[in-house]
């Protein structure tokens, strides 16, 4: 009798996983220790597991390992897409620490779930294999699900859990499903194999047409991408608002991630194909999302919006599929992570005692009262828009210059219109911020660590817009691996 | 060819510094305690006054026998992107780069009386706004160009958006998203050009001068798209009819010193950017596209004069005069020869000190009344004796009065429009006809006649500061008037080499014509030796 032979995985390739992991289960049980009023020191040792995880794996950012017979890879877009994660959860800690005591929802899971679901978005980073996706996608979702409802006592938080928890269930059906199709049809589900499938018979299959569409339809939910984004505003506005910058940034990223890498790597050669589709996507995943927006009175909603007009624009660099197209995606992630989490951090700022500061009306003469504030958010929402000196600016240039590349002219030109629309609903925060008077006299009272990553967040998108050449050659260090 | 990215005489990073010292006071500004209005003031002041003063080295430092750029900077911006930093000046921006500095300190000491809440971010947005204009008029590469042409929105739109009139909210979003979505075309088509560029050369970069030399030639239907991005943008900005709608609400709305900086420098850009770019890079869809721009120039001109017949009140007035004259300007330019463009750039600058004049004398009279509406006021001149002056010096340099400014750059213009088509010149001296109506009008019906109003019998004339700030308009009014031969004199290389880039048939078809007339006369003299000679017999 043979035994059966398993080969053994490399398990240097997984460290930043394995930590994270331990990171979030020691959060859990130091949770145990903590006593209720100090919760607050849970989140400086997430904050602290989170930058020492980050060190160790910015090490492995020239390695290229392909382990778990195959599922699993580590390559520089990988660990660049790891760090961005980290650093959205460094971003996050800070601006909720003193935010969910004001919520009175001061407890240690929190930083264990937002823990947990980076590790999921890691795993979806990484995957090289359709079910690894699944894994990780589920792993994260699940933690995610917990964190939209997290004030759970307000009815709209509770509304957004289930909301979400219920789209979410049913898309990753579809997501199955649509690797099930490859799988009958491929016989495997790793995105090499297929893609050899593919080189080999040709793309004759229907059903793997159907699949192309049901895997981008599973990713589509977290991605926001129209027609799925349904759920998205209702989350994002019942949601904790720093549960909210989280969910619109990190998973977001992970998702169009993995659908680049299975595109770009199991679907290679039928590019021209889902291009068609992902083209009317883009286009009305940018569209609806601004036109929208712009009908909005409610911040958060607003931005919710906003968010999925990003993924539209950032759908174009999978699309562009150039060298110039991911690396003005990965450049992307790291600008739209600075400037929405930071616009977010601005509502959080104006969290007070009975004004939840998500009203367009709470921004009323906030440059009076508070001028540094006022300044930061108009950085902000001059990046969100893609207007210079700002990292937004930067990263849409390259995004369009990848679509122009690929000869996208017409979605240039109708992204370039949604940014003028965007213009009008993201200076209409500034408008009520600057040209008209404050209402109540309630004070700013923030905490450090909001202070600190606010205006931390507003210098870098102000720095990077003059000084891209770092976040340039970190995108492109993280493409080496592809074409 | 040899490509020539200019000198600098002077070891010194002048343009940067002129660019960025209002900046630099800007973040002074900011850190200064906001309840001390008389220092934020004068600080402001002096920032832009030593702007102006030190840009006055250019005057006597430039080297007006090349076309060439001077007090050039030029390092590496963005590696990755090929981007560089590469500021320089000719001939076409030296002198729009000394009048931004100049209205730009105007612009600040108007302001004093005029804006009375919330003057630190005020003068702070006023510095920011110089820093970005100067950019534009010094940027050389097509990244950095693109980044001052955006930036400068940001301050212009708090400017009329905070201290603004009324209906200072709707003017202000939409002289942003106006002026925004032409520029976003623009860019996509610096994009596409970036890559064309690439894919010449092998190498990426924004750079003018390469950019001149490799992307001309190319073929008319690559030519076609790119000016017609850019048309949009920078004709937005002119405003060229039918795209001005933006523009007297924009002036009506803003504060006085806004619509200064406006009319004196913001319109210049878009005219300014169709000859620095548009002209040069696709020297073959402009000559296609000279009968629409003229057409629609033509149209600005009356169309923005009869507007002007009708308007009650006096910036709106002032404003519709700014679409009919940048009409001209446009026109004047798209002729294609030096006579023409030299006006046209002349005519730019008239235009910036003459209806800044007009913006100004509005502000005056506004500050001590709050109406702008004509029917308000008559026999001013009676009170105001002063202003009354001033007010016709800005009027008659408005209109084109022979021994002011205004003569000078319309009849130059005109000289050289009627060169390349008389009946376009027929057209446009129409505007110049209204103009003198509209103005001439207002003037009659502000100034003169007997004091209708109680309120007006005991208005205060001109202030010693605002003497201050006219008076040197007025001197340029007369200098330029007088003698604006050190005007052309600084333009003339670079205007003569853009239009051999554009239009070098035209020299071709001087020489033939000077050598027929040389020969003509030459038989001539014979015809007439050989009559006189046979005369003598």
């Amino acid at each position: 009798m043979s035994a059966i032979n398993v080969p053994v995985p490399n398990l240097s390739a997984i460290v930043p996983e394995i930590l994270t992991t331990v990171l979030a289960c020691f959060l859990l049980m130091f949770d145990l220790f903590v006593p209720k009023d100090r919760k607050r020191v849970v989140g400086i040792v997430a904050l602290i597991g989170c930058i020492f995880v980050g060190a160790v794996t910015a090490k492995y950012i020239n390695e290229h390992i392909v382990t778990f017979s195959g599922m699993f890879i580590l390559d520089p877009f990988s660990v660049v897409l790891k760090l961005l994660f980290l650093l959205c959860d460094v971003v996050v800690i800070l601006i909720s620490l003193r935010y969910l005591e004001i919520e009175n929802v001061s407890l240690g899971e929190y930083y264990a779930l937002l823990i947990f679901a980076t590790v999921g978005m890691m795993i979806m980073a990484s995957a090289n294999d359709l079910i690894m996706v699944y894994l990780g996608l589920e792993t994260m979702a699940l933690s995610v699900y917990v964190l939209a409802g997290f004030t759970r006592m307000t009815p709209k938080a509770a509304e957004a859990a289930l909301k979400y928890f219920l789209m979410g269930v049913f898309i990753s059906g579809i997501f199955l499903y649509g690797i099930a199709l490859t799988y009958g049809v491929v016989g495997s589900t790793g995105l090499p194999d297929v893609s050899q499938y593919i080189t080999l018979n040709g793309f004759k299959n229907p059903v793997l047409g159907v699949a192309v569409i049901l895997i981008a339809a599973g990713l589509g939910l977290e991605i926001a991408m129209a027609p799925f984004h349904f759920w998205a505003p209702d989350v994002y506005e019942g949601a904790p608002t720093s549960v909210t910058a989280f969910i619109s940034v990190a998973p977001k990223v992970a998702a169009i991630a993995a659908l680049f890498r299975i595109y770009i790597e199991a679907f290679n050669l039928m590019a021209a194909y889902w291009q068609s589709i992902l083209w009317l996507v883009a286009a009305l995943t940018m569209t609806i999302g601004n036109v929208t927006a712009v009908l909005q009175n409610n911040v958060k909603r607003m931005l919710a919006y906003s968010s999925i007009a990003h993924a539209g624009y950032m759908l174009m660099g999978i699309l562009a599929y150039n060298k110039l197209g991911l690396a003005a995606l990965a450049f992307y992630f790291f600008a739209y992570c600075l400037m929405n989490i930071g616009a977010f951090g601005i509502v959080i700022y104006l969290r007070r005692q009975n004004i939840v500061g998500d009203n367009l009306e709470d921004f009323k003469g906030l440059a009076q009262v508070h001028p540094m504030l006022a300044l930061v958010m108009v950085v902000f929402l001059l990046s969100l828009t893609g207007i210079p000196p700002t990292v937004g600016f930067v990263g849409k240039f390259l995004l369009f210059s990848a679509a122009v590349e690929a000869g996208f002219y017409w979605l240039v030109a109708i992204a370039v219109l949604n940014s003028v629309i965007s213009l009008y609903y993201y200076f209409k925060i500034a408008k009520v911020m600057y040209m008209e008077n404050p209402e109540v006299d309630v004070p700013l009272s923030a905490g450090m660590g909001l202070k600190v990553a606010v205006f931390t967040l507003g210098l870098l998108t102000f720095v990077l817009g003059i000084y891209p050449h770092p976040l340039i050659s970190l995108a492109q260090r993280s493409i080496s691996s592809f074409f | 060819m040899e490509l020539h990215f200019g000198t600098n005489v002077l070891n010194f990073p002048l343009l940067s510094f002129l660019t960025y010292f209002p900046l630099a006071g800007a973040i002074v500004l900011l850190f200064v305690n906001r309840e001390k209005v008389n220092f934020i003031k004068w600080f402001a002041f002096i920032v832009a006054l030593i702007d102006f003063l030190v840009s006055i080295i250019i005057w006597f430092k430039f080297d007006r026998t090349t076309w060439h750029f001077q007090f050039v900077e030029r390092f590496t911006w963005i590696k990755k992107l090929g981007v560089e930093y590469y500021f320089g000046i000719d001939g076409i921006s030296v002198l729009l780069v000394l009048l931004t500095t100049f209205l730009s300190a105007i612009a600040v000491l108007c302001s004093f009386n005029y804006i009375q809440e919330r003057e630190k971010e005020y003068y702070i947005a006023l510095l920011a706004l110089e820093t970005g204009m100067m950019g534009v008029f010094c940027a050389l590469d097509m990244f950095l160009f693109y980044v001052f042409w955006e930036v400068m929105l940001v301050p212009m739109y708090f400017i009329i958006g905070i201290w603004g009139g009324p209906r200072k909210l709707y003017a202000a979003i939409k002289f942003f998203l106006y002026t925004l979505f032409g520029s976003l075309f623009m860019l996509v088509a610096i994009i596409a050009m970036y890559f064309l560029y690439h894919s010449k050369t092998g190498e990426w970069s924004f750079n003018y001068v390469k950019w001149v030399h490799v992307l001309s030639g190319l073929p008319l239907k690559y030519q076609f798209w790119f000016f017609l991005a850019f048309f949009l943008a920078f004709a937005i900005k002119v405003p060229l009819w039918p795209f001005h709608t933006w523009l007297p609400d924009a002036h009506v709305e803003a504060p006085t010193a806004g619509s200064v900086i406006l009319a004196g420098v913001l319109l210049k850009m878009g005219t300014y950017g169709f000859l620095r770019f548009s002209l040069p890079l696709f020297p073959q869809a402009t000559k296609l596209f000279i009968p629409v721009v003229a057409v629609l120039s033509i149209i600005a001109i009356i169309y923005g004069a009869l507007c002007a017949l009708a308007q009650e009140d006096m910036k709106k007035l002032v404003a519709y005069s700014s679409v009919s004259h940048m009409g001209l300007v446009m026109l004047a330019m798209f002729m294609l020869n030096p006579t023409a463009i030299e006006g046209s750039i002349l005519q730019m600058v008239n235009h910036g000190l003459s209806t800044g004049a007009l913006f100004l004398i509005v502000g005056i009279i506004y500050e001590r009344r709050h109406t702008r509406l004509i029917k308000e006021y008559g026999g001013i001149s009676k009170v105001m004796p002063a202003f009354a002056t001033f007010f016709m010096f800005a009027m008659l340099s408005s209109i084109g009065l022979p021994g002011l400014n205004g003569f000078i750059g319309e009849f130059t213009c005109l000289a050289g429009v009627f060169k390349a088509n008389w009946k376009y010149a027929a057209f446009a001296v129409t505007g110049v006809i209204l103009g003198a109506a509209y103005m001439l009008w207002l003037y009659q019906r502000t100034m003169f006649g007997t004091i209708t109003k109680e309120e007006n019998k005991h208005l205060k004339d001109m202030t010693l500061r605002e003497w201050v700030y006219m008076t040197p308009l007025v001197i340029c009014f007369i200098w330029i008037g007088i003698y604006p031969k050190p005007f052309f004199k600084m333009m003339e290389a670079s205007v003569k080499h853009v239009v051999e880039q554009v239009n070098p048939e035209y020299f071709q078809k001087k020489a033939n014509e000077e050598a027929k007339l040389k020969k003509l006369i030459k038989d001539g003299m014979k015809v007439s030796m050989r009559t006189s000679s046979s005369a003598v017999d």
